[in-house]
This record gives structure tokens, sequence and C-alpha cells, in this order.
């Protein structure tokens, strides 16, 4: 018993170190920056400007990044395609690229044939608002298609089977039984998705640019006032997007939290 | 009538080849077999969520070999029994409602009086995961029956439920095949449940089906020894026929001697000079009383009883035969056990009946 | 499943005609932003167009700019970004317009609580110094040449306590208070005015002043527009403007103070600095 309090103990104190030390992260911000600044800041047209830009292309991001992952998690998960393990791991590259590579890549990419085609003819993405979200779904997506199949992994397929037998195509049976099951992974997935948007700044800086009040998210605008020595502005855009990350997290335990169980 | 020609399959590591069954309307047919020799993959062939390699599976003389599952009018129940979580007792029985493009309003009556069969009545507004193994599995039940499948699949139902609770569900499925009457296939490893609830059983090991037929005929004359172990015969041997003429068989086993056997239509084909594997259940041993004499013709084994283990209501012995390293595990009532005051290290004397014994040549 | 279609697409359509194209695109180095912010705002009220510009590092805004092939005017913070572009052959050389000048400095804490007088101030022990890395940053490279000019290279060289990475990082360093004395430019004072403060060194001992250039980019798609914002950039308006934000706007005042420096020009680095050694 003794050895077992003693490893609680230990475990204990490593985690409300951890905790404390992103704590003082945070609060070491406060030695820069006062209330008043802070209160300037939200009043600045420029930055409302930012605040909003970055929520609204997140969420765009996150609605389509759903659209896309959520069939392409279970196609990994349940088909038999061929070359399924290359897809798969070919997903992961994403996700372990520096954000400045994929964005320097989507730069070339717009300047190919193809690429000026699309830019002239569909949708104008560089140094655009498209561009943002483009480029930060990409981003996203591997990470949204990962959650997602893991969880689509667990749920057992005889679910599927026993709808089958009782009449659903596969379509309805994906819709009227997976889906209501997966409820808190789309979930899940929506939230961090958003986050990792939210924060996404070297690919969304090399193919939007940091353009005052057409591209300027709020991690650009961290950047640009970082740029600028504005030490200030900096931290308490900090503060902003520290607190818009919070929320977001906060939310997502709360949701998850109602789990369903399942045999 | 259910029908499955020639059906071969290969899934992975799994294969199958040339597998027929036949199953009359309204017949209750058990599937009867080791855990892991495929019979899951086979019930899903059957469902129509794998892909057949050869064969066809005809329903009522319509081929739905290349029909998709949701059009072939059989109900599945996995052996999880795939009760969908979020969903409501009530909603999981109706679900097959939707499918059919009936409304809910429509399907309710009919879930009423269905889970008023099963005995769920009271538990249709509760969530799956809150109820109890027995409950669960007439709820699974009454989804697959209530629309009127053509043929009921049900893998391995009982093997996720309690002994007593097991009992009563195969003594409930048993009086609802009878109201019902559905045709059925059902897929298990337990033999006495197997028995109690076959019309038909098919014996099915190494991938193939050894034995057809009805309870009694497999489970007292299996025609193989695999088929006989499986089966529960636990005292196995081989021996070679010395004597044969068309009302006895008799076999010499070295350390145990001859053994007569009662010709029929089973063994009457065995002919002197072969060798064939015999084999007696553990219950249809005879332990004799010390004073008691016996006759060749019913076959007496003497030796020792060297080992005994006591169970709740019957007991095991451990018999050496002679001077052999051979033994027979004989199974007596309680109450014989008293009578016959048996003790470990006691000589004794066995008789094997005659009609009891089996033999096979493979 | 309707409903979500309509929303769907109404929003992907309010993005696209939410766009209003641009008439001239600017890629600057992040330095020049308070002025040319200003005078962007400006100019384009005068001409009624639209004007944007994207900042980040010169190097870094110039690399998109190669790779798109967009763009209309390079505004980087230092010359030698613009040899760069020059090399590349992505600019049009004969339209390059000086706009500032920019004399290296020593720049200190606020009130020099170290008491760094002169250059040789910084060999003292206990005295933290930052500069540039020299191959990607401008100031950093003229601080070697200052170095190297007064032959304190090699004794200094082992004592810089940080290599920044960024012009705007280094003065940064200096404003949080990590180091004690950067070498840096004569406006950092006017970024960070209540956290540094200058000491000038003496014209003997600079070499080099550089300057802010800007140019007409090739893949320009508005050239007149973009020669006459050249030209409104070198104005008496936004040279006063510059001249607000602590620039120095004429080389004869430049000269003040370093009279026989060269102006702009490549320095190449010491062997020994230079990668991989």
């Amino acid at each position: 018993m003794k050895g077992e309090r003693g490893f609680n103990f230990s475990i204990s104190v490593l985690v409300v170190l951890v905790v404390g030390f992103y704590i003082l992260l945070f609060l070491s911000s406060f030695a820069i920056v006062s209330f008043g600044e802070i209160k300037t800041a939200l009043f600045t047209p420029d930055i409302r400007f930012a605040v909003k830009l970055s929520i609204v292309t997140a969420a765009a991001v996150t609605v389509i990044s759903i659209f896309i992952s959520v069939p392409s998690a279970y196609a990994l998960s349940r088909l038999n395609i061929p070359l399924k393990g290359v897809l798969d791991t070919f997903i992961d590259i994403p996700i372990a690229l520096s954000p400045v590579a994929i964005g320097a890549m989507v730069l070339m990419f717009l300047n190919t044939h193809t690429g000026r085609w699309v830019e002239e003819n569909v949708l104008q993405f560089l140094f655009e608002i498209p561009g943002i979200i483009l480029v930060q779904a990409i981003i996203v997506i591997p990470l949204s298609i990962r959650i997602l199949k893991s969880h689509f992994d667990t749920v057992p397929e005889s679910y599927e089977l026993v709808a089958r037998s009782l009449g659903y195509s596969r379509t309805a049976s994906f819709i009227y039984v997976v889906l209501p099951l997966s409820r808190n992974a789309i979930l899940a997935a929506m939230l961090t998705s958003f986050a990792k948007a939210l924060g996404e700044f070297g690919a969304t800086v090399t193919v939007a640019g940091a353009i005052s009040n057409k591209t300027q998210t709020l991690p650009i605008s961290i950047f640009l006032s970082l740029s600028n020595a504005d030490l200030n502005m900096t931290f308490v855009l900090i503060m902003f997007l520290v607190f818009i990350a919070l929320l977001n997290m906060v939310l997502i335990r709360a949701l998850v939290g109602k789990g369903i169980k399942y045999d | 009538m259910i029908e499955i020609e020639s059906l071969g399959l290969k899934l992975g590591e799994f294969t199958l080849t040339d597998f027929n069954l036949k199953i009359k309307d309204g017949e209750y047919y058990v599937l009867l077999g080791p855990s892991g020799v495929g019979k899951t993959i086979l019930l899903e062939t059957i469902a129509g969520f794998h892909k057949l390699r050869w064969g066809r599976i005809l329903i009522n003389g319509t081929d739905v070999t290349h029909m998709p599952p949701e059009k072939r009018d059989i109900a599945f129940v996995p052996q999880t029994l795939g009760l969908f979580p979020h969903l409501t007792v009530e909603e999981n029985i109706i679900f097959g409602a939707k499918a059919k493009h009936i409304k809910v309003k429509d399907a309710l009556p009919d879930a009423k009086r269905f889970s008023g069969i099963m005995g769920i009545s009271s538990l249709m507004k509760r969530f799956p995961h809150e109820l109890s193994g027995g409950e669960r599995q007439r709820i699974a039940l009454a989804r697959a029956l209530i629309i009127k499948p053509k043929l009921l699949l049900l893998d391995e139902p009982l093997s996720s439920v309690d002994p007593p609770v097991r009992n009563q569900l195969q003594y409930f499925i048993k009086e609802l095949h009878g109201t019902l009457g559905f045709t059925s296939l059902h897929v298990t490893h337990d033999f006495q449940e197997a028995f109690l609830l076959g019309d038909v059983v098919s014996l099915l090991l190494n991938g193939k089906i050894q034995q057809t037929g009805k309870k009694n005929e497999i489970y007292f004359h299996p025609r193989t020894r695999d088929a006989a172990e499986f089966l529960g015969f636990r005292n196995i041997f081989q021996g070679e026929v010395i004597k044969a003429d068309e009302t006895k068989l008799c076999l010499m086993t070295e350390g145990i001697g001859n053994i007569w056997i009662e010709r029929n239509f089973r063994n009457s084909e065995i002919t002197v000079g072969e060798r064939v594997f015999w084999g007696i259940r553990p219950e249809e041993i005879r332990i004799l009383r010390g004073d008691t004499k016996s006759e060749e013709r019913n076959n007496p084994v003497s030796g020792k009883i060297i080992n005994l283990f006591e169970k709740a209501f019957s007991h095991t012995l451990i018999f050496k035969i002679g001077a052999t390293d051979n033994h027979f595990e004989i199974e007596i009532p309680h109450m014989a056990y008293r009578k016959l005051q048996i003790t470990t290290g006691m000589a004794a004397t066995v008789e094997l009946s005659v009609e009891r014994i089996w033999v096979a040549r493979k | 499943m309707n409903g979500y279609r309509k929303i769907f697409f109404s929003v992907f359509f309010l993005f696209i005609s939410y766009h209003v194209y641009a008439d001239l695109l600017i890629f600057a180095g992040s330095a020049v932003k308070p002025p040319l912010d200003e005078i962007a705002k400006k100019y384009s009220i005068q001409c009624d167009c639209k004007i944007n510009v994207s900042y980040g590092g010169s190097g870094f805004v110039l690399s998109q700019m190669e790779l798109s092939e967009r763009g209309d005017i390079y505004f980087p913070a230092s010359p030698d970004f613009m040899e760069k572009a020059k090399k590349k052959k992505i600019v049009l050389p004969e339209t390059e317009k000086k706009i500032a000048y920019l004399i290296p400095v020593i720049n200190v804490q606020k009130g020099n609580p170290k008491g760094i007088k002169t250059l040789a101030d910084l060999e003292k022990p206990g005295i933290r110094i930052a500069v540039g890395n020299p191959q990607s940053v401008c100031i950093g490279l003229y601080a070697v040449e200052i170095m190297e000019y007064n032959g304190m290279l090699d004794r200094i060289w082992n004592k810089i306590a940080v290599s920044v990475e960024s012009c705007e990082k280094v003065a940064a360093v200096l404003a949080i208070g990590t180091v004690d004395a950067i070498v840096g430019w004569n406006v950092f004072e006017k970024w960070h005015s209540e956290r540094i403060g200058t000491v000038w060194l003496n014209p003997s001992e600079i070499p080099r002043i550089a300057y802010i250039p800007v140019v007409v980019s090739k893949f320009s798609k508005n050239r007149d527009l973009a020669l006459k914002f050249i030209e409104f950039l070198g104005s008496e308006y936004s040279l006063e403007i510059f001249r607000n934000n602590g620039y120095i706007t004429s080389e004869i005042e430049a000269r003040k103070y370093a009279p026989s420096a060269k102006l702009g020009g490549e320095y190449n680095l010491p062997e020994k600095l230079m990668p991989g050694r």
C-alpha cells in the first residue's frame, strides 16, 4: 500500500506541475500588458476584424472538414478498397508536415497551369479569404479523418449488419445507425478542427498573405504586431486567442462527457 | 424452403467448399460445430454480407445469391445481439418498420403484441444497456421476428447468457417456435442446446458437414471419431474386428480385451479385420456391485477406481483399466455413488452396454 | 439535408461575392508597416483604388512573390533583399527608388543602465549582446561587418548571447530585456520609445549604411499605377510620414552620421561565419 501511495502522489504532483506551468505561461503575459490596453484593443476595428475573420473562417473550415472527413473516415474504416494501407499512410503525411511547407506547396500549385485556370475561372485563392479556408482545410482534414476513423473502428460492424438485415440499405444504415452513434466523435472532430484552424499561422500567411483588413486572422495579427515590435498588442492578441481556445476546449469536454455505451 | 447449393467461400483465412443445406418451411435447423470453424462467416454470407465464390442461395425458389442483404428478407441476430444503444427498446423493435415504409404509429400495435408474446412489455421505454442478458435476447428476437422474415439467422444467441437464464431462454425459444412457426437457422457449439431446439441438426466439423439428421441419431450414433469426440464421447478407443455375424461384432482392443457390439444398419458394412474406432458415453458405463458376476457378452472390464470428482448432482470417476494406462471416464448419479459406497483405490468391474457402444470407421 | 445544403451554398457564394479585386498588391517587409499603412490608406482614397499590402519578413514575402508570380510592388526593409530580387530577375531595376536611410547604431535599454558609451564597451564582461542572424537579417550582416571593420569580430563573436532571425525580433529582444545591447538601426528607438535608447557610433566606425528601397515587380499587371504609387512614396507627404516614424529620408542627412560609409552594396560574410563551418 505504501508503494501505491507514493506512486499516486508522484503522478498527481506531475499533473499539477504541468498544468501550473501552462497557467504561469499565460499569466506571464500580464507582466507586459495592462487591462487598459486590453480594453483599447477591444475597440480597435482592425482587431475586431481579425477576430471575426478568424472565427468565421475557422467555422467554415470546420464545416467543410466534417463533410469531407466523415465519409472518408468511414470508407477507410469499413471498406476494403485496394491500396487501403497506402491511403491510410498518406493521410498521416500532411499531419507531420510543417504548415509553411504545405502553404508553399499550395502556392506553387496555384501557379501551375491547372492552378492558374482555377484562379481565373473558379475562385481566387491567393492572397484572398478563400485561400485561408483552402489551406486550413488541407491541414485540418487529415486530423479530422484520423479522429473519426479511430471512432468508426470502435463501432461494431454488427449494428450495420443487423440494420441491413432489417431492410436498410448501406447508406440508410450509415445514416440511421452509425451517425447517431458517432455524435460525440463528430463533435470532437469539429471542435478540434476549429481549434486547429483558429490557431493556424504558417500555411495561412504563406498562401493568403498578411493583409490588414483582408486576410489578417488572429494568429497573423499576433505575428504582425510582434514584427512591428508592438509588444503590448502582441500579448493582448495572444490573450484573445487563448480565451477563444479555452472556450472551445471547455465545450468539447462538456459535450464529449455524455458518452454512449455499447457492447 | 431455403436451399443452399454448393456454396463455396473464401474470406481471409477461412475457406468453405461445396456446402449444401436445405431448410423446410417452418423448420428449426441447427448447425452444430465448435467455435472458430466459421459458422458466423457462413451465416453472414447467407444473410448477404459476404460474396460467395461458388454456389447459389435460393429462398422459396428465388435466387438471392446476388441480392443485397436488405432485399433478401432474412433477419440476422448476431452473437452480440446488436441492439442499438441509442434507441429505446420500443424503437429497436420497430426499427425494421421504417425500411418497409411503415409509419411508426402503424407499427406500434404489432410491436405491442410482440412484446407481449416476448414478455417484455414493461421494458418498452428503457434502453438496452439497462437490461439483463435474458431481456436483451428477447428484444433482439422481437426485433427480428416482427418483420416476418422468410428466414431467421441466429448466431450463437445464448453464448453470452448465464446458465440458468440460458435454459429458460432455450425453452422460451422452443415454445416461441411452436407458436409462431418461423423458419430458422441457428448456429451453436453447445450440443445440448442443439438437441433441445433443433428439428434437424447438422454437424459441421473441419469445414464439412459430417452428419445431418434428427438429434437422437447424431447424439447416440456419430459417424466419425471427431464427431463423437465433439458430442461428448469421452471414452474412445481403437480396436480390430475379429468376429462378425448378423447379430454381433467382436472387437479386440489391447489392454481391454474383447468388446461385443450389437449389429445394426449403421455398422452393417464393417467386416472382419478392419481397424475401427469405438466408444461409449460416461453415463452408459455400469459399475457392478462387488459380488455380481458378469458374462463376456456384457463386456465386463476389471480395474481400479483411481480418481473421483464430486460434482453437484453427479460424480465423475476415473477408472483404470486392468494393468494398462488406459482409463474410462464414468459418470454416475449421486444416489448410485452412495449405494455402491465407492472409494478411491477400490477395485471394481464395469459393464459396457452392448447397445450403447458406438463404432465408426474413421 | 436540403436545408443544410442551402445554407452551405449561400455561405460559399457569399465568400465569392465578397471578394473585391485589388488594384495594387504590395509585398513589404514588416518593418515598414507603420508608415506604409498610413501612406497606402491616403493614396487609395486619392486614386480611388484598392491597395492590399501583405507583410512579412523581407525574404519571406519575396519568396511568396516569386512562387505566386503575383504582386505589383516589392518594398523590402533593407537593400540586400533588393539585390536578391534583382538577381532573380523578378523586379524591374530601372524603377527602383530609395525611400529612407538606415544608420547602424548601438541600442541599449532606456536610460542606459549599463553605461555603454562606445563600440568597445560591448566587449566588457557582463554585457549581453544580440545580433540578427547575418545570413538572413540585414542588420545582422551589417553588425558583423562593423565588428570586422573595427577588428573586434573574433573577440566578440563568441560573446554574442542571441542570434535572432528577424529585424524586429532583434529590437524586441532588447525591449523585453533579454540582452543589454544590440547593434540595431537608428529607427529602433522609435519603435520602442519607452524601452530603448540609442548610442550613436563614431562615424569612423561605420563602414556601410543602408537604405530602404522600393521597386515595381515584373509580375505587375498595373505597371502605370504601380509607378505612380512609387512616385507617391517618394513625395514630401510620404517622406514626412517616414520621418515621423523615425526614419532619415535624405542621403545628405544620413551622411552626417557616416560621411565616408558605403551606401548599400554587398558585403561578404567572412569564411568562418559561413554556414556549415
